[in-house]
């Protein structure tokens, strides 16, 4: 089976439509590499004090090689993957996420994902269907799946 | 406290419990934090001049950040705060000191973009709990339905989300 990755230009500038999207297009691929700070600063930000996000001896004693990074911010970089992809003509209309895996600062985290399915909605928009992973590189560990459907112009 | 059949039975009884929130505005810095914070680097979070050529009325909200502020207002005082550091509210008293609380996934509908400056308010409902068999001892999963709503009552996001008590 082949697949077409879908041109890249600008992430902010692209109008993806839905006549360029085919079955089985590879969306570009996004790295994270989340760091102490990032996990920190995101807890901040959703005022989240749950140990297990900054406090390393909470998460030692829970028997974690550090502290985890929050199923939110996995789910945020499947946010990212998939609105960098659509560009800005285009919406995010669903995400389902599901953390298999936990990932600790470091990791590399390489989320991808494929067209599973394509229709035309009732509103005269094109939905995309999406499967999603996030791949720790190390192991190839699958961190998280998701599936996504997004809305694009004609 | 442990997970069991005890445990299960007294969260149990309150499904179909729904709490609604009035979680105050979603403002432009916070917009402008949680995109810094998740590294996004689209204007479309920080830029006004560019989301209003956009066609939005103010910065955009990254699609998930509703459903990842873990407490929108100040939260208990911090001696009040549990052994994990969570507070007790956020789980309706559900878990005791000694269950470990994780998230066990979450599905997110967008219905229309939040903007910076849009009143939100959270109707939260309780609508399964579960026993399970895992594979390092018994797990409860409690499931919620979330809807997110402005001021005008339109529909901004809803999610359903486990908990897993181990």
């Amino acid at each position: 089976m082949s697949h077409r990755t879908s041109a890249v230009t600008s992430a902010v500038e692209r109008h993806l439509r839905f006549g360029d999207v085919q079955l089985g297009d590879r969306l570009p691929e996004l790295r994270r590499v989340p760091t102490r700070l990032q996990v920190y600063r995101y807890s901040a930000v959703t005022w989240n004090s749950h140990r297990i996000h900054f406090d390393p001896d909470y998460a030692a004693a829970e028997g974690y090689p550090d502290v985890l990074v929050q199923s939110h911010l996995h789910g945020a970089f499947l946010t990212s993957l998939c609105t960098g992809w659509i560009g800005s003509a285009g919406r995010l209309r669903r995400l389902a996420v599901s953390v298999r895996r936990f990932a600790v600062p470091g990791d590399v985290l390489t989320c991808g994902g494929e067209v599973v399915g394509t229709e035309r909605s009732d509103d005269g928009l094109g939905l995309v269907h999406l499967d999603l992973k996030e791949i720790r590189e190390s192991d190839d560990a699958v961190c998280a799946i998701a599936s996504a459907t997004v809305a694009l112009p004609l | 406290m442990a997970v069991d059949q005890t445990l299960f039975e007294s969260i149990h009884t309150r499904i179909g419990t729904q709490r609604t929130h009035q979680l105050g505005e979603v403002t432009g810095v916070l917009i402008r934090r949680y995109a810094r914070a998740i590294g996004e680097t689209d204007p479309i979070h920080y830029d006004t001049a560019y989301a209003r050529r956009q066609g939005y009325a103010d910065v955009v909200a990254p699609a998930n950040l509703v459903t990842a502020v873990s407490v929108w207002d100040e939260g208990p005082p911090t001696e009040d705060l549990r052994e994990d550091g969570t507070p007790a509210a956020a789980l309706e008293d559900l878990a005791p000191d000694g269950v470990r609380v994780m998230g066990g996934g979450e599905d997110m509908e967008f219905h229309r973009p939040i903007t910076a400056g849009t009143t939100v308010e959270e109707r939260s409902t309780m609508t399964d709990v579960e026993l399970r068999a895992g594979r390092s001892g018994p797990v409860i999963v409690v499931s919620y339905r979330h809807e997110f709503t402005d001021a005008a009552g339109r529909l901004l996001v809803t999610t359903t989300r486990k908990l897993l008590l181990r």
